[in-house]
């Protein structure tokens, strides 16, 4: 990464000249994204923005009664927000020399391959930097709340949290609290969400712990032999342990609300290649277009340890 | 989230100039070791020729406060003696030509901030400062200039002005060693004495 602008035959000066058994490229684990499971795939239409409106449908039935004039709700906008489209990019310039000198590699394709790792990678670390922000000041959604709030608005009057007025270490009897309030979530008209807990999303530290409350037949850490009501419900789908979380103690359950933590696709990956005729340098640059966002609060609930 | 604090000198980030690469020398008599990204001057001293290589214009790395000819994107590790290809840097007192960037007022290069007694702030853009020269890296021939937070000012004759953040995820702004962009203000080619920036 903290390189200079150019490739030269300064840049691996031991590709110059036989004798090298090995270059350890650390290509062989490519990244996997593991984000991408936990973000909706939507397209911006052909726009440089994305726009959603979340909409407040109708509250609880009236009953009428005889004589009495029947009584009317209505449909409302919530709220809306525009997101800006980002172009992430990562470019590579080789001079001629460092390209005719290698006397082990095309130097191309071993760019493009690590330009495309970069792009891979970094587009996982914004999915996670929704997850990182989702308690900094500042980094609000359509409802002028951040993303984990205790106190997110309702249209219908009131508030709605997906997050514990105190915030706990993880363990079984955190994550059971956690599912009873994923269930207590409230839509904006203030009827109750039907949306249910779907994965556990954890970071590297807490990933024994994660697979123990989950694959444990019988309750953790106790004597007893109570089951695992987590487990025997089959709650959880799955826990996704993620490296890019950058809290130690954070923990996060998504739910399964599609339209909450969402990725805008605007532009897959592309590739350009050229050659300056003033230098002889080739210039390869990938860009691709992107965003990555939530519309609502409710796919997701969060602790960030005691 | 702290960042890694891991100096790496000037490096190209937007290249607007779309200008050339100079071959340049550092000759032998400069004992100071050179590495990619160091800002360079021009020096008073003798150019060489390398294995009937071009008599090029003579370099030596930057100090603090100087106005800066250009930045080292690489060396020409291929040399009649001494040749090492298994380091990316110039050695003390080792006649070697090199690969510079021209400085130009277009061209943006980011660089760690070194926030030591000061970090840098969103109020410090537009300002001018002056660069650090620390200890270069022999193993992976990185450079270890540090923009120098403490000299932030809106004076002219600082060496660099400060233009924005690196728009990375991993750079944290307003926390230290935080990663700034920055364009060359004192620029041996163009402009010796530097344009006055904002106040800080």
């Amino acid at each position: 990464m903290a390189n200079s602008g150019r490739i030269t035959t300064g840049s691996i000066p031991r590709a110059l000249q036989m004798g090298v058994d090995d270059f350890v490229n650390h290509l062989n684990k490519s990244y996997q994204s593991v984000g991408q499971r936990l973000f909706t795939q939507k397209d911006s239409h052909g726009k440089g923005f994305y726009e959603a409106v979340s909409l407040a449908g109708m509250g609880e039935a009236s009953r009428k009664g005889e004589g009495s004039p029947i009584s009317y709700d209505s449909l409302d906008q919530e709220n809306n927000k525009r997101w800006t489209v980002y172009t992430m990019v990562k470019a590579a310039r080789m001079t001629m020399e460092a390209i005719d000198d290698n006397v082990y590699q095309d130097v191309i394709p071993m760019v493009a391959k690590e330009i495309a790792k970069s792009l891979v990678y970094t587009k996982d670390v914004k999915r996670a930097e929704i997850f990182n922000n989702a308690i900094t000041s500042g980094e609000n959604g359509p409802d002028g709340v951040v993303l984990i709030s205790t106190s997110h608005p309702l249209q219908a009057g009131g508030l709605s949290a997906n997050r514990a007025a105190t915030d706990s270490d993880f363990s079984e009897d955190a994550l059971e609290n956690m599912i009873i309030l994923v269930d207590g979530f409230l839509n904006p008209d203030g009827l109750k969400s039907m949306y249910s807990s779907k994965y556990l999303v954890v970071p590297s530290a807490l990933q024994f712990e994660a697979c123990r409350v989950l694959e444990s037949k019988l309750r953790t850490g106790t004597a007893e032999n109570d089951i695992n009501a987590i487990n025997s419900k089959g709650i959880i789908d799955d826990y996704i342990v993620w490296k890019h979380l950058s809290d130690t103690d954070s923990w996060f359950l998504t739910t399964d609300a599609e339209d909450s933590l969402v990725e805008v696709n605007r532009k897959g990956i592309q590739r350009q290649e050229h050659n300056d005729p003033y230098t002889f340098d080739t210039i390869i640059s990938f860009y691709e277009r992107y965003r990555m966002l939530f519309n609502d609060w409710r796919g997701i609930a969060g602790s960030f340890g005691a | 989230m702290a960042n890694v604090d891991a100096a790496y000198g000037l490096a190209l980030h937007e290249d607007n100039s779309q200008s050339s690469l100079i071959t340049c020398v550092i000759p032998s008599g400069d004992g100071t070791a050179t590495f990619v990204g160091d800002a360079v001057k021009l020096y008073d001293l003798d150019s060489v020729r390398i294995d009937g290589g071009p008599y090029a214009l003579p370099v030596v790395q930057a100090a603090a406060t100087d106005p800066i000819f250009g930045v080292v994107m690489g060396f020409n590790q291929v040399i009649p003696s001494g040749m090492d290809l298994g380091r990316r840097h110039r050695p003390v007192s080792t006649s070697m030509y090199c690969f510079v960037k021209p400085a130009h007022p277009l061209d943006i290069y980011r660089i760690q901030c070194d926030d030591d007694t000061e970090t840098i702030a969103v109020s410090d853009i537009g300002s001018n400062a002056d660069i650090v020269v620390g200890s270069g890296d022999t193993i992976s021939g990185m450079s270890g200039m540090e923009l120098n937070s403490d000299t932030t000012a809106a004076t002219a004759g600082l060496q660099l002005k400060i233009v924005g953040f690196v728009d990375r995820p991993s750079n944290q702004v307003g926390v230290a060693n935080q990663d700034v962009l920055v364009t060359i203000n004192q620029n041996q080619a163009f402009n010796d004495a530097g344009v006055a920036g904002v106040a800080e």
